[in-house]
């Protein structure tokens, strides 16, 4: 099947994706953001010369393995393989072709050996600020969320281009941060390219096409394997969740077919005047990080396990929305097609699914620090994870992005925001034989002396995170402002002093809860 | 490395690299971030789980895995003979010939070739389809991988080229594999010292003394004056030095070495810097370029440069043990060759014979070429075809790697 056996295709795959491990320690080394340095939005991706991709960094936000590929087939597009030069290097913030919202910014570097192209690096990194309102609920057009960059060089042969980032400098809130950020995009990239030259040196290899093929069929022949063993038939989920104003039905089918799914999300409803929509690009990632949980979790991330999984939906629905309907909270519809998917598989696979979770939520804040400079920044929180057949929901864990916590201290340093509590709520998880997580309750108190703008995406204000097999339903998320429940997807002001206290939903549980054992 | 776990350091101008923060308890696969964090000052090691005992299977790619999970001592590996049936690195260095079934523990502890071949078959070769030699070979040279792997991001997470320096290996599986280990990293020269069995406890008696410590005092370096150094150290020096003293060494006697940590302002990770005598504010910027650049690949960066961490450590003296330690008194009387064994040579794709020799018949000066096993009580060596040895005065083997074209 392949020219490698199982020691040496081992050996190789591991230590690319080792490579890959050395972009996103470079990136979080030289960021200049808590986003990513702190909470790791991030991804870090290596690719052959034809743009297969091989291995993504461990540390890296699962969707983005989804995504990448389409991204570097965008960019290959714009600027063919065969005009690029050693030292270039593209980029692109656009929602469709990128990860989903502009916030993500992507940069892409081919890598040459001599003058012969063999591969391309890639980073994702979501920036502190890219002009318009920010990441929130409540925009209406694409155009209120900020720039929008098309591919385009940002270095040119190894010319830096000043104009695009004077252009970037001149719309964003906080330009020493996103600049700072941009450049290590550059440098992670600039080290990846490095140690992936060394790794062909080290091992003779002229290319790594052939490598990637190896490790893409061996995934793809691993996954096949486990997609047979699942009962074939179409299995059917429809939910509700929260949207402005009103419900959004999300409805999903996934159809087993030998070693072949194939997952549709006809039937779910259009996009919403609010910037919570999905462009499909994130709706395929989404898919695929879902079905690979079911089968086969630990595989490296590759393009190989995608290649069994179709996924289509409706043009124009909520998770197809097309341009120029406003992205920017993706997330907080999109990580919906996880319980959706999660729930339609649960009679075929009972003991692979997971209840519902509480969904980690975003907040975005915007203001001035007491010596007047800019303030531009996220905040993650999670809740509690759903429950497995087998293992509790861990608490305040978020889900399903792999986001890390920013801590107390450097929130509190970056933002002038004081953090009053951060507790986890007990009992908050539903019961079950095996319990769902726990949320948490966090004070945020606006020290800054001036007014902060606050945007919330909070979901599961009104549908909790539901049990599975007899399993009990979580608690739901609210927010207050000294002592006031609020719009959970409001954006609001706080007056220098004003608290905001959040409480985090608890995941659902798994089974009957009479059957849980003692301990 | 050692029966569980192999552990890595890198050694600059005599001394371990420090870091200040170490993780523990490591909840999943030894992973980084699964563990509890430690705000600490330690030597800056990596860990990866790879020792005699890692556990050989096959995962979920259908490719060969070996570790993090180990058959500890209770079953230990197969070819111990205590009921593991489930092949180990050791069980894989013995059907390779890396290990004398009659030799080990100093010939205290038989081992049976026959139980490691089985296990070896029936969870690694059979299930893979391949033959039984190039599975033990899998099982070997997956260890030298990872731990290979380990030290290249280690050492790029610090810019550190290892190039041309020496590796030391001990613990009990150490010298069955450092050398393959160098040679992945094209490290020339391995040295093995005496006793590899309890290198870290005789450490622990020789290091001397010392207490490190930092004060975070962030300052652009702009804004610091020319004096700037001294204000910023002196009291950490007082700090540091005043411990010393206090356990009664003669202020005289006391090294102080001063460090920075820096970052462009902005940032939240920090590079360390060593300062050189009697350095002023205006040397530092270039420091501090030339490390980032060595590091992060050349980035024009327009921030300014911030210091955020001063650190100082003071150190004592080596130790009355360390100046009176002698590991080594000599070779004995016993025949330097003990036998042949048929071993695995990776180069030439086959079994060949190979020599065993007795470390402890080994004279200061006395060299040997390889291919050879070199055994002792705790450890056997491992010397491919065209790697040379020498003794020295400390009894230390030190290994010449054979160059490209000599195996």
């Amino acid at each position: 099947m392949s020219a490698y056996d199982p020691v040496s295709l081992k050996i190789l795959w591991d230590r690319l994706v080792a490579i890959a491990d050395e972009l996103v320690l470079s990136l979080v080394r030289t960021s200049f953001s808590m986003i990513v340095r702190e909470a790791y939005d991030l991804s870090c991706m290596i690719f052959d010369s034809r743009a297969r991709l091989l291995a993504q960094g461990s540390y890296s936000v699962p969707s983005f393995t989804g995504t990448a590929p389409r991204t570097i087939a965008h960019m290959l597009a714009a600027f063919p393989a065969d005009t690029l030069r050693p030292g270039d290097i593209l980029i692109t913030n656009d929602p469709w072709m990128g990860t989903g919202h502009l916030f993500d910014v992507t940069m892409m570097r081919p890598v040459f050996r001599g003058e012969r192209l063999v591969g391309f690096t890639m980073s994702v990194t979501h920036l502190p600020d890219i002009g318009g309102k920010g990441i929130s609920s409540d925009c209406t057009e694409i155009y209120h969320e900020g720039l929008r960059l098309p591919v385009c060089k940002l270095r040119d042969d190894g010319v830096l281009n000043t104009l695009l980032l004077d252009v970037v400098r001149a719309n964003v809130r906080v330009p020493d941060q996103t600049i700072g950020d941009l450049m290590a995009n550059i440098a992670c990239n600039e080290v990846g390219g490095r140690a992936l030259l060394e790794f062909m040196d080290e091992y003779g290899l002229d290319e790594i096409d052939s490598l990637a093929d190896a490790v893409n069929d061996h995934s793809e022949a691993a996954m096949r394997e486990r997609i047979v063993e699942i009962p074939d038939g179409t299995y059917d989920n429809r939910i509700q969740i929260e949207g402005p104003g009103h419900p959004i039905t999300l409805a999903a089918s996934v159809t087993i077919s030998g070693s072949s799914a194939a997952v549709d999300f006809d039937g779910t409803d259009g996009p919403v005047r609010a910037s919570i929509n999905v462009p499909f690009c994130y709706t395929v990632a989404q898919s695929y990080y879902v079905m690979k949980c079911l089968t086969i979790p630990h595989l490296p991330n590759t393009m190989g396990s995608t290649r069994p999984v179709a996924v289509t939906a409706p043009d124009g629905c909520v998770l197809n929305a097309l341009h120029p309907w406003p992205t920017g909270g993706r997330h907080s519809v999109g990580h919906f097609v996880v319980p959706l998917l999660m729930g339609a598989m649960a009679p075929a696979v009972p003991d692979r699914v997971q209840a519902d979770g509480a969904m980690m939520t975003i907040f975005s804040v915007q203001g001035r620090h007491r010596d007047g400079s800019d303030i531009s920044s996220l905040f993650f929180l999670a809740g509690g994870l759903g429950a497995m057949q087998g293992l509790d929901g861990r608490d305040v864990t978020p889900g399903p992005s792999n986001m890390a916590v920013v801590p107390t201290e450097i929130w509190e340093s970056r933002t002038g925001m004081t953090i009053e509590t951060r507790e986890v709520l007990p009992g908050t998880g539903g019961a079950g034989r095996w319990r769902g997580g726990d949320g948490q309750k966090v004070v945020f108190r606006n020290d800054t002396g001036h007014l902060m703008e606050i945007a919330l995406m909070g979901q599961r204000t009104t549908f909790p995170a539901k049990g599975l097999a007899g399993g009990a339903t979580g608690c739901l998320r609210r927010y207050e402002v000294n002592g006031e429940p609020v719009d959970p997807k409001a954006r609001l002001l706080l007056e220098p002093g004003d608290r905001i206290a959040m409480f985090e939903a608890g995941g659902g549980g798994y089974g009957d809860p009479a059957e849980r054992r003692p301990g | 490395m050692g029966g569980t776990t192999a552990k890595g350091a890198l050694i600059r101008g005599g001394r371990p690299l420090r870091r200040y923060q170490f993780e523990v308890a490591r909840e999943y696969n030894y992973q980084a971030g699964s563990g509890l964090p430690l705000r600490i000052p330690v030597i800056d090691m990596i860990e990866i789980g790879a020792g005699g005992g890692s556990l050989a299977t096959v995962d979920e790619r259908r490719l060969l895995a070996v570790g993090p999970h180990s058959a500890g001592a209770d079953p230990g590996p197969a070819c111990y003979g205590n009921g593991g049936t489930r092949p180990t690195l050791t069980d894989a260095n013995l059907v390779l010939g890396y290990l004398m079934p009659d030799g080990f523990l100093g010939g205290r502890m038989a081992l049976d070739p026959d139980a490691a071949r089985l296990a070896i078959d029936r969870q690694v070769s059979g299930p893979l389809t391949i033959d039984q030699a190039r599975a033990a070979w899998g099982i070997h040279e997956i260890i030298n991988e990872d731990v290979a792997r380990a030290f290249r991001m280690h050492a790029s997470e610090i810019g550190f080229d290892y190039r041309r320096c020496a590796m030391i290996a001990f613990g009990g599986s150490g010298p069955a594999h450092a050398v393959r280990i160098a040679r992945k990293l094209r490290i020339p020269r391995v040295i093995l010292p005496v006793a590899a069995g309890v290198m870290s406890a005789i450490g622990l008696l020789t290091t001397p003394v010392s207490y490190a410590t930092l004060r975070s005092w962030p300052v652009l370096l702009d804004a610091l004056e020319d004096d700037g150094l001294e204000q910023g150290f002196a009291p950490v020096e007082r700090q540091a030095a005043g411990l010393l003293t206090g356990a009664g060494i003669p202020e005289a006697d006391i090294t102080i070495e001063r460090r920075l940590d820096m970052r462009f302002h902005g940032q939240g990770y920090e590079i360390e810097v060593t300062l050189a005598g009697q350095m002023t504010p205006a040397d530092i910027p270039e420091l501090f370029l030339e490390a980032y650049a060595a590091i992060f690949a050349a980035t024009p960066l327009d921030a300014a440069i911030e210091i955020v961490n001063w650190k100082v450590e003071a150190t004592a003296p080596r130790s009355s043990f360390a100046r009176s330690y002698q590991p080594f008194s000599g070779a004995t009387q016993r025949a330097l060759e003990s036998g042949t064994i048929e071993a695995w040579d990776e180069d030439a794709g086959e079994r060949r014979r190979w020599p065993v020799l007795n470390r402890y018949a080994l004279e200061r000066g006395q060299a040997v070429r390889g291919p050879a096993l070199i055994q002792e009580d705790e450890a056997t060596t491992v010397l491919g075809p065209g790697d040379g040895i020498v003794v020295d005065d400390m009894g230390n083997l030190i290994v010449e790697l054979a160059r490209e074209g000599e195996q």
